[in-house]
């Protein structure tokens, strides 16, 4: 199976071949210097934000922001977007084999990392909210099957390591392109499980009128579809940018028409939203009051950069002329990444705007300590990115048709060219 | 509010008991309020009135109804209201009669449904007021009104002079202090125990605060370094 | 596919066989298909209306066997519908000498009657061990406008009670007998004992708050810091410590009311706007007040079935 590349990369000092990949640690060894100030940067963030969660472990509750008011905060709106960001890799893989889209195929190994290292960043997140967290096994002891969290969580779980077995079999390229299409199969329902389980958590609940409804669901898919999307692209324009690899601009394109069109589907599925609660017929008071306050009330300054940022989004991709560039593209995945964000926080606080009992309460920003916790699961999160750019063979050779190859030592060749080149001119000098 | 009409049956005994009353009263309510049993108490049984100047004459100054003594917490002269029950009747029988066989003797028996005379201090006033309020009774016997204490008249709840005014505190009735609270139309605002306190706030360590603090010059000290690396190039 | 010019017709040969001559088998396969669909479509429904047909006949027949005082049969649909819900077998930790009996306590409040002293807010947190600093209360006094049940314009911190103009609810955990808590709690934390209460078994509780974004009552509260109760007020009977970081609520005073007290709120009282009793029991005020008054429920359009009912 490996047999033609192989020889190659055991030669080369620093690689480990272990369960069946080249790992290049020795890639590491010659990083610029840029590339550690980078990881210094990320470690320190990781590092704060381990002093906060000891801080949290410490105190408890009280140095969070949330109250009975806003029981869940930041790590729930991470959680949301997190592992909506790594659904939408997992649909680009998904289309390659499933809908033929072939052009994606060099972004597979990318969106399979993705997906699974932002499910850990999710449930990462989680884990920090918990004072005993020894008291999750309880989880195990005696689950409720009427609870939703128990579906998203184990949904969660099962999806991260789904994506890091997927992510093997790509890149080992263990049983071919039939396993491949069978985990595509296997896959895409467990994405689309995963985000309607997490949509639940917030839907089934009669008590939040703002999150009773059912196009919570598409409402989630499609919002994951397109950030994950979003993210991809800015992920494959870096992963260009520090490595030699060169992806086709018509693929880029490609991806740029589906982000366009999944961006509409989700923007009308929020207008749809708030014209229900608003069209004469069916506005109740307890749905117009609460949603009135995001409209035009304390939380506009967090709703309507979602609707701008998400439609200036959808208008840069739409014209054709200037959909190619990437500059447009990345415009347009930074600003919806960031559109979804605040939507992200905007569906939690639309359910806590006011108490069930019809009681306003305090706007929720996350405290310090959530933030530094918060950013140093970003952090850890991107710095296993940073680490697998350099380690994992995470490009595809252009001689395997099936994408399944080996780490090729650009440098080594890259040199060996180039004194080769010296060398015939030497030659032909002399 | 209407004073108590003088029953003019018996004219002398009429004016006498309009002068002594008050001050009879005034006094069982000084001794009342005097006697710390009676004060703290949340219900002795029964209403607070006894016959004190059968044992404590008061004497008026010649030629006027004052006292010649001046009584202690300032209880100089006391009038009983009536609201509501000012309605039970007018002139010779007035509103007194309805329920007191002779109020005249301070305070004298009670007038029970059938006729029998109950006494203040130890019969069950409470079938004074089943003459009327047969439901209502019935409703408190059973649990379902109120509170389930001696009788409708002690223990705090109805004033039975006036028994829309509903006693939260148990009360020396005729005192004049504390929580009162009225019937629903009537009622006037009063400041409640306090509202629900604020959540905690949010505790920031200084020492999180300076390792952080710390950290993030660390971090932006190297991000400046990126930054003006990529730069230099 | 390759494009057939030829005209449809005899000309084209035994082979081409014209989708015009049905078949026998061609037929009975049609049927079979048909017959396939509808059972399809037919089945679930049957299924579905079976337990509702079962259950409503079972109902008429409970009904009917419980018929000879008209009385009784006011209140039974109340007592059926408040079951156990997600009872672990023993009751929970700190009421394990008093385990449930045979009562199912319900509540009903007088709303003529109450005029928003808080007098049952603090008589609780005094007997429950609620921390004089943790920003929550059991119970909520809100002050409600005249001719509507309107929460939105309810206001929790008046200042001033006893207002003609308004009129007071006092609200606390329901003791839904569908509580929605107990169904959305990962870990079987919480639970509905066989006596209608709902507790919460603050071991095991990890702390995920969900119980109380779905209580549409916000009857539960988290304990953000460590609950601070001075030494001399603390109540040995109900716990302090182990609610540091878990959710807490009412639980009708589980401590009194098993051992045949009343709870705290309605001893306080001073009007007597509170009832709390057996709804098994014909003849306690609860069951008087629902059979003799005009009653209604919070939100009972959710469907929770909450066991406080408040008459005017």
């Amino acid at each position: 199976m490996n047999d033609a590349s192989t020889t190659t990369s055991e030669k080369r000092p620093g690689v480990i071949h272990f369960i069946g990949i080249d790992f290049d640690f020795g890639a590491l060894k010659k990083a610029s210097p840029r590339y550690w100030m980078w990881v210094g940067i990320l470690g320190m963030f990781v590092l704060m934000g381990l002093v906060a969660w000891a801080t949290f472990l410490a105190k408890g509750g009280v140095v969070f922001n949330q109250r009975d008011g806003s029981p869940w905060g930041l790590w729930f709106t991470d959680y949301m977007y997190y592992v909506g960001l790594a659904a939408g890799g997992l649909v680009v893989y998904a289309s390659v084999h499933l809908f033929g889209a072939e052009q994606y195929k060099p972004l597979t190994r990318i969106a399979v990392l993705q997906a699974g290292v932002f499910t850990m960043m999710a449930l990462l997140g989680v884990m920090t909210d918990f004072e005993k967290p020894i008291r999750l096994l309880n989880m195990l002891i005696s689950p409720n099957p009427t609870a939703p969290f128990v579906y998203t969580g184990s949904a969660a779980g099962l999806y991260m390591v789904l994506c890091f077995i997927d992510l093997w079999i790509i890149i080992t390229g263990t049983g071919g392109e039939k396993l491949a299409f069978t985990m595509t199969l296997i896959a895409l329902p467990a994405a689309v499980y995963l985000h309607t389980t997490t949509a639940f958590v917030l839907a089934l609940n009669k008590s939040r009128e703002l999150w009773h409804s059912a196009v919570m669901v598409p409402i989630f898919l499609t919002s994951a579809t397109a950030s994950g999307i979003a993210v991809l692209f800015i992920f494959a324009y870096i992963f260009q940018a520090v490595t030699k690899v060169r992806f086709k601009p018509s693929m880029f394109r490609s991806l740029a028409t589906l982000m366009a069109t999944v961006i509409i589907i989700d923007l009308f599925l929020l207008i749809v939203e708030i014209g229900v609660v608003f069209w004469p017929t069916s506005a109740q008071p307890g749905h117009t009051v609460r949603m009135i306050e995001f409209i035009a009330g304390r939380y506009a300054v967090f709703f309507l950069p979602v609707l701008i940022l998400g439609f200036t989004a959808f208008t840069l991709l739409a014209r054709r002329k200037t959909r190619h560039l990437p500059a447009v593209q990345l415009t347009a995945s930074v600003l919806y990444v960031i559109a979804i964000f605040l939507k992200r926080y905007v569906l939690m606080a639309m359910g806590f705007s006011y108490t069930p009992l019809g009681q306003p309460t305090q706007i929720y920003s996350p405290s310090a300590v959530e933030i530094f916790i918060a950013l140093g699961i970003l952090a850890f999160g991107l710095l296993f990115i940073t680490a697998s750019i350099k380690v994992l063979p995470l490009q595809m050779p252009e001689d395997d048709e099936h994408g399944h190859g080996h780490a090729v030592d650009y440098d080594a060749e890259f040199n060996a060219e180039t004194a080769r080149l010296a060398a015939a001119e030497v030659e032909v000098a002399s | 509010m209407v004073r108590s009409p003088s029953c003019s049956a018996r004219p002398a005994w009429g004016r006498l008991a309009r002068r002594v009353l008050p001050v009879v009263l005034a006094s069982v309510a000084l001794l009342a309020a005097a006697t710390p049993a009676f004060a703290g108490q949340a219900s002795s049984g029964g209403l607070l009135f006894y016959p004190c100047t059968s044992c404590h004459p008061v004497h008026l100054i010649p030629g006027t109804e004052t006292p010649d003594r001046k009584l202690p917490n300032g209880f100089e002269e006391h009038q009983i209201e009536l609201i509501g029950h000012d309605k039970l009747g007018k002139g010779e029988d007035g509103p007194c009669m309805a329920c007191h066989d002779e109020p005249t003797r301070n305070p004298g028996k009670l007038k029970a449904i059938d006729g029998s005379l109950i006494d203040v201090k130890t019969g069950d006033i409470a079938l004074v007021c089943y003459r009327c309020h047969s439901s209502k009774y019935k409703e408190w016997k059973a649990g379902t009104h109120g509170k389930r204490k001696p009788s409708c008249v002690s223990g705090g709840c109805h004033d039975p002079h006036t028994p829309q005014f509903i006693y939260a505190q148990p009360l020396v009735p005729f005192a004049g202090t504390g929580f009162q609270f009225k019937a629903v139309a009537d009622r006037e605002p009063f400041a409640p125990l306090a509202p629900p306190a604020p959540a905690p706030a949010t505790v920031i360590p200084a020492w999180f605060a300076i390792v952080e603090a710390l950290g993030v010059v660390v971090a932006g000290g190297l991000a400046g370094g990126l930054v003006l690396g990529r730069l230099k190039r | 596919m390759k494009r057939n010019d030829e005209p449809i017709g005899r000309e084209q040969g035994a082979e081409d066989q014209p989708s015009t001559t049905l078949s026998r088998r061609r037929f009975l396969q049609g049927l079979g298909y048909a017959a396939g669909v509808t059972a399809a479509g037919v089945v679930p429904a049957v299924l579905t209306a079976l337990p509702q047909a079962t259950s409503a006949a079972e109902a008429q027949t409970a009904e009917s066997a419980a018929a000879p005082g008209g009385e009784e049969n006011a209140l039974a649909k109340i007592i059926e519908e408040d079951q156990p819900v997600n009872y672990p077998g023993k009751p929970v930790w700190y009421a394990k000498d008093k385990p449930a009996g045979k009562e199912k306590w319900a509540m009903v409040i007088d709303v003529k009657a109450c005029v928003g002293c808080r007098k049952c807010v603090y008589a609780c947190v005094r007997e429950n061990n609620i921390g004089r600093t943790s920003g929550f209360t059991y119970i909520q006094v809100l002050e409600m406008e005249p001719g509507s049940v309107d929460l939105e314009t309810a206001n929790a911190n008046y200042e001033e009670g006893g207002r003609p103009d308004k009129w007071y609810l006092p609200v606390q955990c329901m003791h839904c007998a569908k509580p929605t808590c107990v169904y959305g709690c990962p870990v079987k934390a919480t639970w509905k004992e066989p006596d209608g209460i709902v507790v919460i078994d603050y071991d095991k509780c990890i702390a995920c708050r969900n119980c109380m974004i779905t209580c549409p009552y916000f009857a539960r509260h988290f304990n953000w810091v460590e609950p601070e109760v001075p030494k001399a007020e603390v109540n040995p009977d109900v716990p302090l410590e182990e609610k540091t970081g878990v959710v807490e609520k009412c639980t009708f005073c589980i401590q009194r009311t098993r051992t045949g007290g009343t709870t705290a709120c309605t001893e306080a009282c001073p009007v007597g706007a509170r009832k709390f009793g057996d709804l098994n029991d014909p003849n306690s005020d609860v069951s008087i007040l629902l059979k003799t008054r005009r009653a209604f429920r919070l939100k009972e359009e959710l469907g929770t079935g909450p066991m406080i009912w408040y008459v005017g």
